[in-house]
């Protein structure tokens, strides 16, 4: 199968119904159901040691449901299984091999395939250009600095040109600068791949700057409150200045409270 | 290079002065050479029994560069299997390590029973000694596979055998170094004590049988040359280990990379 032909098979819509989750015994999870439509951006925040890591790992398949369910749907609604190719992740740490060069840490999931070399190294060419990363694709992971070393985790999980995208606290060891260039980054990436995204962040700015809707989890073990549109007269500066940015952060954050003083 | 000069200087300088002591001391109480020859008089031996010695110290450094291979392939071969299924690891390794306190002076007449007089067996020495902490170091480095990049070939749903040959022996890389640098002391050793039981007496002795043979013969100072020269055998192979792990181990480090 052609690597070019999967943009067009559009983001996988996730159905999560009353999952929960245990580790020996005690929920990590505790009550979480969201509805993602194909092609959206969700984020999700909420108390740390909620279960937010717990949620976006079952949605990817890394861990089984203790109960409830997680189905998959394609653009016209239809049920559908996943496959590798399908769900791209992205750590905090980035999680690259560092014994390998930048273009081959970003062809690693096609290498792991079976993809031929000649294929895998276009395939990760056009990733690295597309990130703005020429020039370093010979370079060692630990040469780089952390933002471009996210930026690379970024095009490896983008080059399998996956359905969904799950990033888990992608940004949170960058710097405020880094950050805010890598989310643009990621905001066009997200719309021109199509994938549907689900970005779990601890900055409330980030959440609402970059989702379609954010899903507050709240108190711990998270349990999931009905997601809060967003809707932004632009993603840019201007955005972030608008009244419409401020009130929904606050929105946000007043749903978030309402968690911790339930806890306290 | 003016660094390595610096890394260099000290102990050649406390060396030679040791040395300088040594021959004094031999010097003013007038020690016979049968009991500690001069370096003086160990530097002559070494001279004059250049053929000999230079016949056996052939003999030793192949007994240890081919024991230490042999040790570094089994070695790396074994911990990986051992590192990649539990039941082997529950099976093999406490046996492993038993069978590494077997002391080697009371195996090597096994060795002379089953595979002769010779390098045969002097080389097989060298290997058992060698070929545990490469076992070992290999399957420790194995274990320490980072479990986040662990999960990333779960997630790409990589096969058993791409899992361990991308993942997991890359990352007992620097585990691996370490555990060769250790057997590349000890097949030395286990080279040179396997010569005392098993080592071929003819022209071509090792370092070994020099060594048995020149303390019967009350050559002192040949005994002494010949200690030296398997101390010599074993900076050099331990140099050209350190100097090959170092370069595999460059990819691991930004430090040496940049250097370049
Ligand atoms: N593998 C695990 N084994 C045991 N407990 C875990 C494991 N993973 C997470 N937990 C626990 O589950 C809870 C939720 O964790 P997590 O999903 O990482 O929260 P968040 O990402 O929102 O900070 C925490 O109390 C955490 O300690
Ligand atoms: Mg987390």
């Amino acid at each position: 199968m052609s690597v070019d032909g999967r943009a067009l098979r559009g983001g996988l819509g996730v159905r999560v119904r009353d999952a929960r989750v245990q580790f020996q015994g005690t929920d990590a999870l505790a009550n979480a159901s969201v509805h993602i439509q194909s092609g959206e951006f969700l984020s999700i925040v909420g108390d740390s040691g909620g279960g937010k890591t717990t949620l976006l790992r079952a949605i990817g398949g890394l861990l089984a449901l203790t109960s409830g369910s997680i189905d998959f749907t394609d653009v016209a609604g239809a049920s559908v299984q996943v496959g590798p190719r399908d769900v791209g992740f992205c750590f905090q740490e980035g999680r690259l091999l560092p014994w390998r060069t930048v273009a081959a840490n970003v062809a690693l999931p096609l290498e792991l395939e079976g993809v031929g070399k000649g294929e895998r190294l276009d395939a990760a060419h056009a990733m690295l250009e597309r990130m703005r990363l020429v020039g370093v694709e010979r370079k060692m992971p630990s040469q780089l600095s952390g933002g471009m070393r996210m930026r690379v985790a970024m095009a490896r999980a983008l080059v399998t040109r996956p359905r969904l995208l799950l990033l888990d606290e992608p940004f949170g060891a960058l710097d405020e600068f880094t950050r805010v260039a890598l989310d643009e980054e990621l905001l066009s990436l997200a719309r021109e791949s199509g994938a549907t995204c689900v970005l779990v962040t601890h900055s409330i700015q980030e959440a609402v700057l970059l989702a379609d809707r954010v899903l507050v989890l709240r108190g711990r073990p998270g349990v999931s409150q009905t997601p809060i549109a967003v809707s932004l007269p632009s993603r840019d500066e201007d955005g972030r200045m608008s009244l419409e940015f401020a009130s929904l952060c606050a929105i946000v954050q007043r749903e978030l409270r309402a968690g911790s003083e339930r806890a306290a | 290079m003016k660094r390595s000069l610096l890394v260099a200087m000290p102990p050649l300088l406390v060396l030679l002065i040791a040395l300088l002591l040594w021959e004094g001391v031999v010097a003013a109480w007038k020690l016979p050479a049968y009991l500690l020859p001069s370096p003086s008089a160990v530097a002559r031996a070494c001279w004059e029994e250049r053929a000999r010695l230079g016949a056996g110290t052939l003999q030793t450094l192949m007994a240890s560069v081919g024991g230490f291979g042999l040790a570094a392939l089994i070695g790396v071969v074994a911990g990986s299997a051992l590192g990649s299924s539990r039941m082997l690891q529950r099976g093999f390794y406490p046996l492993a390590l038993l069978f590494q306190m077997v002391p080697l002076v009371a195996i090597a007449p096994l060795l002379v029973i089953w595979l002769g007089y010779g390098l045969r067996s002097t080389l097989a020495a060298a290997a058992i000694v060698a070929v545990f902490p490469v076992l070992a170091s290999t399957l420790d480095g194995m274990r320490g596979t980072d479990a986040g990049l662990r999960e990333i070939f779960g997630i790409y749903r990589a096969g058993r055998w791409a899992r361990w040959w991308k993942l997991e022996l890359p990352s007992a890389v620097p585990s691996i170094v370490t555990g060769c640098r250790v057997a590349a002391g000890l097949a030395v050793i286990g080279a040179v004590v396997g010569e005392f039981v098993s080592g071929y007496a003819g022209d071509q002795a090792p370092l070994g049988i020099v060594i048995t043979a020149s303390m019967r013969e009350a050559r002192t100072d040949l005994v002494f040359a010949a200690v030296a020269l398997s101390a010599c055998v074993g900076f050099l192979l331990f140099g050209i280990v350190s100097g090959l792990g170092w370069l595999l181990l460059r990819r691991w480090h930004a430090s040496a990379v940049q250097e370049n």
